[in-house]
């Protein structure tokens, strides 16, 4: 209960945002916010000795109970951790943001964004129900365009926040689908349905198309290659946002849903050769390119993609666990997973709001123009090499801790033969190590370029002055904690990482090594050496960073998947105009050609494929010479129409037509309709010419369309005409009921009459007959009204525009 | 027996007599009325009967289905739902249309309000028939009246052009549903569709199925005309451009809701039960909806990406929104009991109309008071909504998000509801193209968003916003979220009528 309510407080505090914020002075806002993540923190700290002991927490509301969909919110030890990683970053960064936001900007709209992220996150991860997540999961891609966003009057921020948006909506939507089709296999919505069932989908047939789905949705969210393209550009965000949302929480959310499916897909090899597979070539990719860049955040944007390849490559190996004889071996690797995750956030967010700090002092963190500013920003250098050396994996932080068991599990990969792939999982630990020195090169990047060597006076127009106390609180706590980590990490491992551990490895929960004892110091072993040689070896390469800078200018390295994104956007929208300059051309003749061809397409075709064509003309009576010349005159007076060179010659041979029809009429003794077919016809005669009265003359067109647009048209018309003649001729030969003509025989007797026709409208039609009648008088009734109308008005001209 | 037509009980057409009688007594209200005096009150009263019919549609749940006029009127569940989607589609165009009272294009407020309820009465009569004349007629009914109402604002070119392709294009479109029909009447003998399901079987059987499916694609050529999706969307760009928009949203939300009613009923009582157990349904008929869906989905959202008049963007969003629609009805023959599963993909169809009603009624409202204001209907003259009137602009965005069927939106259950349904049949082909469709649509969607949040606006004159037009858009964004939230009160209520 208490936690449906906690998810529900962040959005019911930003919705009271914009009704406290005209009353409020902007200084206070910050405070009144900080009060929500601090009270949840608190709150979500007290279930921690309960989840350690084993206990889980579950509340149920019913949503639409007829699709089986409920609202369930659900703490295990998996969801605790990303829960306290909201709320205690959450609280951090707000009292950061504090000092960092300007009074002026708009900081009520900031805070509601703020705020609706942090509960669609905690959304996140305590939902039960993958509908319920998946709403979540939308909800954060739209709360972090908001925040991308919230300089929107800077191109690239327009840029960013679109960007990130289409790329994390769109593997949404595809995540959305594997859920729906999870569902269907499980027919539950339920997270703990689909893990108590996950040895039985397997051999479903929409088991690997749901999973492919679902790690779309997931490897989208956590940036990962080629869909990492979007982190770089969400920096344009403020800092804390991009300290909270783009580095701490929200790009773990693809982590937490592979955490948390891992039980149900770990058993799949597909599974764990995309994520490990992935989540290496990520580290790889992004370490590399981390190191190109110039500008800071940039910097730690890439950083971060690479950092988040590392955990995901660490669940993914992980998760043979789920099919090993010896599962501890694997085990492992998941708990470092978790356990880089925690230290990551810490780091991470304290490098964040470092170079927020160097940023708002400065007015630049592009770090050609920074450096020695040690002596001037003294508590930001040691925060920014606390963190720094964290990430490079240097003890005593608490990154070496997580770096030395990511190298021990991707030893392991090679030396168990994981893959099968014999000498080949030597590439696991090479790429864990290439991409290491790249790291390392980073790292050194962020803390010497930006503090030491020389303060370049002309190229900062500020003057150059350390951050507020305040600012440099939120810095302080997780720098603190890094360090701290390091000294007590069994602590993290007791309480939180065992948890975590049962719930993403439940039918292992007994086993004794599933939380090892984390030490600091384990021996010489192999794991050290790597960490050794990537310390002398990148040392080297910092030192020797220009000689071989150059790499980044050559082909293969210089590759960027945004030239791909930008040109797969522009070409879309090629294709959407040449579709709409060719197809919708908005010419009535161009549409009705569509529509004729279609017909003659489906139904002349079909015919001619499926032999359908029978003409019988047994049934037929014989045609007299009388008609015969009738209808060559009706033929005569069609064809001449189109050439017609005024309304009157058009109207009149359209007037032979209809008389002949009248004719043809009385050659088959139905004297009723011959009448009425005279009389309509000499009606709309009538009419037309009495309406052409009106209307302006009729202008020779001066432009003759094309030979060839002329000749399609009579290709097309004469088409036509044939198809429905041979339908006519088909539907004619067949006979589908008993014929009528016996009741005719009787006709004498039954109804008095000789004339058949006579004695039907006599009997049964008068009715019909008399309505007709009074239904044209009432159209000539209009016709009347509409030319006194007319007259009444004068000899004024039809505005026909 | 012979049957008095006294004996009818005419009781179950209160709501049409009530339309009905509305328009003729408008008409001579209007007659003798003087040219300069205001026809606002005959928009009250059109209102007013329109909310009238309602009340006595809603009465008529829970009764026993009722067959009138020889066999050929029929008030069912299915009947009444429709008409009180259909009801409340004019209602609401209504409220947004006295709100332009005061715009000087349209001579004749008065016939605006009679032929709208004229071609409301057509949309009525058509998901009412049992028979191929009634429903000939109600669809007749309703395009004449609506082609005069496209044409309404006559000094404009842009009108005038619309009216006329509508009227050319639409009549081609019917006469091919009369073929069709035609067609289907020389087969079976009958205009009835009970009998015409009845001998469908025999006919299809005896080798004329040939037949059987000239007069369904013929009927289906007129019908993707009428309800605006591919291939024969090709005058709604043009026409809701052209029309005032009111009209724009009378045909984007009525006219399609009721062609989306008539082949239902068409597919559904004359032709599924006969051609089902032949296999030929599964076969062939699913996969000519299939491929119009689709390609409706495909064509309208990829064109859309690159308008620039907002008018025609939603026209392009209307053609894909008719796909999505079509899906339940392509595939809610394929599962094997589809007479027990068949009232879940009509609930999910039911539900998406009424999703898509209040959406686009709402977005077309705020686009009303956008073109009031700018004179203008290009998508950057929504430039700086934010600013200008930060209300209006969440609203449209709510709208917005709810067309692209993000969560937690009607129109995100909508989509939901259909992808579920076409995940459980096996149609991962079809889901996914309307997956990747629907991510298309954002594209679009979030174009007017970020015109309306990240632009600095020309002007910074406050937007004076109608009383009419507001009760619309709070309906509009009440009924989104609350849909969204809440969708299990229409699911339900969908669910448990009886759709035979």
């Amino acid at each position: 209960m208490t936690i449906t309510v906690g998810i529900f407080i962040p959005f019911l505090a930003a919705a009271l945002i914009p009704l406290v914020y005209k009353r409020l002075s902007n200084k206070y806002i910050g405070w009144l916010v900080l009060i929500v993540p601090l009270v949840l923190f608190i709150g979500l700290i007290k279930y921690i000795p309960l989840v350690s002991s084993g206990k889980q927490f579950d509340h149920t509301i019913p949503w639409i109970p007829s699709l089986g969909i409920y609202f369930t919110t659900y703490l295990d030890g998996l969801s605790l951790i990303f829960g306290l990683l909201i709320t205690g970053i959450g609280t951090l960064v707000i009292l950061y943001s504090i000092y960092y936001l300007h009074e002026r900007e708009a900081l009520g709209r900031f805070y509601a964004y703020l705020l609706m992220f942090m509960g669609a996150m905690l959304g996140v991860v305590f939902s039960d129900n993958i509908l319920v997540l998946y709403v979540f999961w939308e909800l954060t891609s739209i709360s972090s365009f908001l925040l991308i966003a919230f300089w929107y009057h800077r191109k690239q921020s327009r840029y960013g926040a679109q960007k990130s948006i289409l790329i994390t909506v769109s593997g949404g939507v595809s995540m959305l689908a594997g859920f729906i089709m999870l569902s269907v296999m499980a027919n539950s919505f339920s997270v703990r349905d689909l893990l108590a069932l996950s040895g039985e989908l397997s051999d479903h047939s929409l088991f690997i198309p749901a999973m492919i789905l679902l790690l779309l949705g997931a490897l989208t969210k956590s940036a990962q290659f080629p869909f990492h393209i979007w982190l770089p550009d969400a920096m344009e965000a403020p800092t804390p946002v991009s300290a909270y949302l783009h580095s701490a929480t929200m790009v773990k959310a693809g982590i937490y849903l592979i955490a948390r499916f891992t039980p149900v897909f770990g058993g799949e090899e597909l599974w764990l050769y995309i994520i490990s597979g992935v989540g290496l070539l990520t580290l790889l990719w992004g370490s590399f390119n981390a190191v190109k860049q110039t500008d800071l955040k940039a910097l730690l944007a890439y950083s971060t993609v690479s950092q988040l390849g590392l955990i995901m490559s660490l669940i993914g190996v992980g998760s043979a666990a789920l099919k090993d004889l010896e599962p501890i071996i694997y085990t492992q690797a998941t708990f470092a997973a978790m356990f880089h995750l925690i230290n990551h956030s810490t780091f991470k967010g304290a490098l964040f709001m470092v170079v927020g700090i160097v940023d708002h002092n400065l007015g630049t963190r592009d770090i050609r123009r920074l450096g020695g500013l040690i002596s001037l920003m003294p508590v930001s250098f040691t925060i920014a090499l606390i963190g720094s050396f964290s990430m490079a994996g240097l003890p005593p932080f608490n990154g070496f801790l997580s770096k030395e068991m990511f190298f021990e599990a991707m030893l392991n990969v090679r030396q168990s033969d994981l893959f099968s792939i014999g000498s080949w999982g030597v590439i696991a630990p090479l790429i864990a190590w290439v991409a290491s020195l790249f790291t390392f090169v980073y790292c050194m990047i962020i803390v010497f370029r930006t503090f030491l060597g020389k303060h370049q006076h002309d190229k900062i127009e500020r003057k150059v002055q350390e951050g507020t106390l305040g600012i440099l609180i939120a810095p302080s706590v997780l720098a603190i904690l890094v360090v701290g980590i390091f000294f007590y990490p069994n602590l993290v491992g007791k309480y939180l990482l065992q948890p975590a551990m049962i719930s993403i490895y439940p039918q292992y929960s007994g086993l004794d090594g599933l939380t090892p004892h984390i030490t600091a110091w384990h021996g010489v072993n192999n794991a050290l050496l790597m960490t050794i040689s990537v310390v002398i070896l990148g040392g080297l390469m910092y030192k020797f960073l220009r000689y071989w800078q150059g790499l980044y200018t050559i082909p293969p390295f210089r590759w960027s998947i945004d030239t791909l994104y930008n040109s797969v956007l522009v070409q879309t929208e090629n294709v959407s105009s040449r579709v709409t300059k060719t197809y919708m051309t908005g010419r009535l003749r161009d549409y009705l050609i569509y529509i004729f061809l279609f017909f003659l397409i489906t139904v002349g075709g079909g015919w001619l494929l499926a032999d359908g064509i029978e003409i019988n003309f047994a049934n037929d009576a014989p045609i007299s010479t009388y008609e015969l010349l009738i209808i060559l005159a009706m033929m005569i007076a069609g064809i001449s129409i189109i050439f017609a060179k005024s309304r009157i010659t058009a109207i009149l041979l359209n007037g032979v037509l209809g008389y002949s029809i009248a004719i043809l009429f009385v050659f088959f003794r139905a004297p009723d309709l011959a009448l009425t077919q005279t009389v309509v016809e000499s009606v709309t005669t009538a009419l037309f010419l009495l309406c052409f009265y009106f209307l302006p003359e009729w202008k020779k067109i001066t432009s003759t369309p094309p030979r060839k647009t002329k000749l399609l048209n009579a290709l097309i018309a004469i088409t036509i005409g044939t198809v429905v003649t041979i339908i006519a001729l088909i539907v004619q030969g067949n006979k589908m009921f008993e014929s009528i003509a016996f009741y005719f025989e009787d006709a004498y007797r039954l109804a008095g009459g000789r004339n058949i026709v006579n004695t039907i409208l006599g009997d049964f039609r008068a009715f019909d007959t008399m309505l007709e009648v009074v239904v044209l008088f009432i159209a000539g009734l209009g016709v009347y009204t509409l030319i006194r109308l007319k007259s009444e008005k004068g000899d004024k001209a039809v505005e026909d525009q | 027996m012979e049957t008095n037509w006294l004996d009818y009980d005419w009781s179950v057409m209160l709501p049409e007599a009530t339309i009905a009688a509305a328009v003729l007594l408008l008409l001579v209200i209007d007659m003798l009325m003087k040219k300069e005096q205001d026809r606002r009150f005959i928009g009250l009263l059109s209102l007013f009967a329109v909310l009238a019919a309602g009340v006595a549609v809603a009465f008529g749940f829970g009764k026993e289905q009722t067959l009138i006029l020889d066999g050929s009127y029929l008030v069912d569940d299915f009947s009444l739902v429709f008409k009180l989607l259909i009801l409340g589609g004019t209602t609401l165009i209504l409220l947004s249309a006295l709100s332009q009272e005061k715009s000087k294009e349209i001579d004749y407020k008065g016939e605006f309000y009679y032929l709208l309820l004229a071609a409301t009465l057509g949309g009525m009569v058509m998901v009412s028939s049992a028979d191929l004349i009634t429903l000939f007629v109600g669809l007749e009914i309703l395009s004449i009246a609506s082609y005069i109402l496209v044409g309404m604002r006559k000094k404009r070119l842009e009108s005038v052009e619309a009216a006329w392709k509508y009227v050319v294009m639409g009549s081609v479109a019917t006469a091919f549903i009369l073929y069709g029909m035609s067609f289907l009447y020389g087969l079976t003998g009958s205009t009835n569709l009970d009998v015409v399901a009845e001998r469908i079987f025999e006919v299809t059987r005896g080798g004329y199925d040939s037949f059987v499916y000239l007069s369904l694609l013929l009927m289906l050529v007129g019908f993707t005309f009428k309800a605006a999706s591919a291939p024969f969307h090709m005058w709604a760009p043009d026409v809701y451009q052209g029309a005032p928009t009111p009209v724009t949203t009378f045909l984007a939300v009525v006219s399609k809701t009721a062609a989306i009613a008539f082949i239902l009923r068409i597919l559904r009582n004359a032709y599924l039960p006969g051609l089902w157990s032949m296999g030929e349904w599964q076969d062939v008929v699913s996969k000519i909806l299939i491929a119009i869906a689709v390609a409706s989905m495909i064509i309208g959202n990829v064109v859309a990406l690159r308008q620039t008049n907002t008018k025609r963007l939603l026209a392009y969003s209307s053609i894909a929104h008719a796909g999505y629609l079509l899906v339940p009805l392509a595939l809610f023959a394929s599962i094997p009991q589809f007479i027990v599963g068949n009232d879940v993909f009509f609930g999910s169809i039911v539900y998406y109309l009424l999703a898509y009603m209040l959406m686009t009624t709402g977005a077309f409202a705020v686009l009303t008071i956008i073109e009031r204001d700018r004179q203008d209907t290009d998508i950057r003259a929504f430039a700086g909504l934010y600013r200008r009137s930060p209300w209006l602009a969440i609203a449209m965005s709510i709208f917005l998000i709810s067309l692209a069927g993000i969560p937690i939106t009607a129109g995100f259950f909508g989509k939901f509801y259909i992808l579920l349904n076409a995940i459980i049949v096996r149609n991962l082909w079809v889901a996914g193209i309307m997956m990747v469709t629907t991510v298309i649509s954002y594209y679009y969607y979030f174009g007017i968003i970020r015109q309306m949040f990240f632009r600095p606006p020309t002007e910074s004159k406050k937007i004076s916003i109608p009383l009419g037009l507001a009760i619309v858009i709070v309906i509009g964004v009440i009924g989104t979220i609350g849909l969204g939230i809440m969708p299990k009160w229409v699911i339900e209520f969908v669910e448990g009528l009886s759709w035979y």
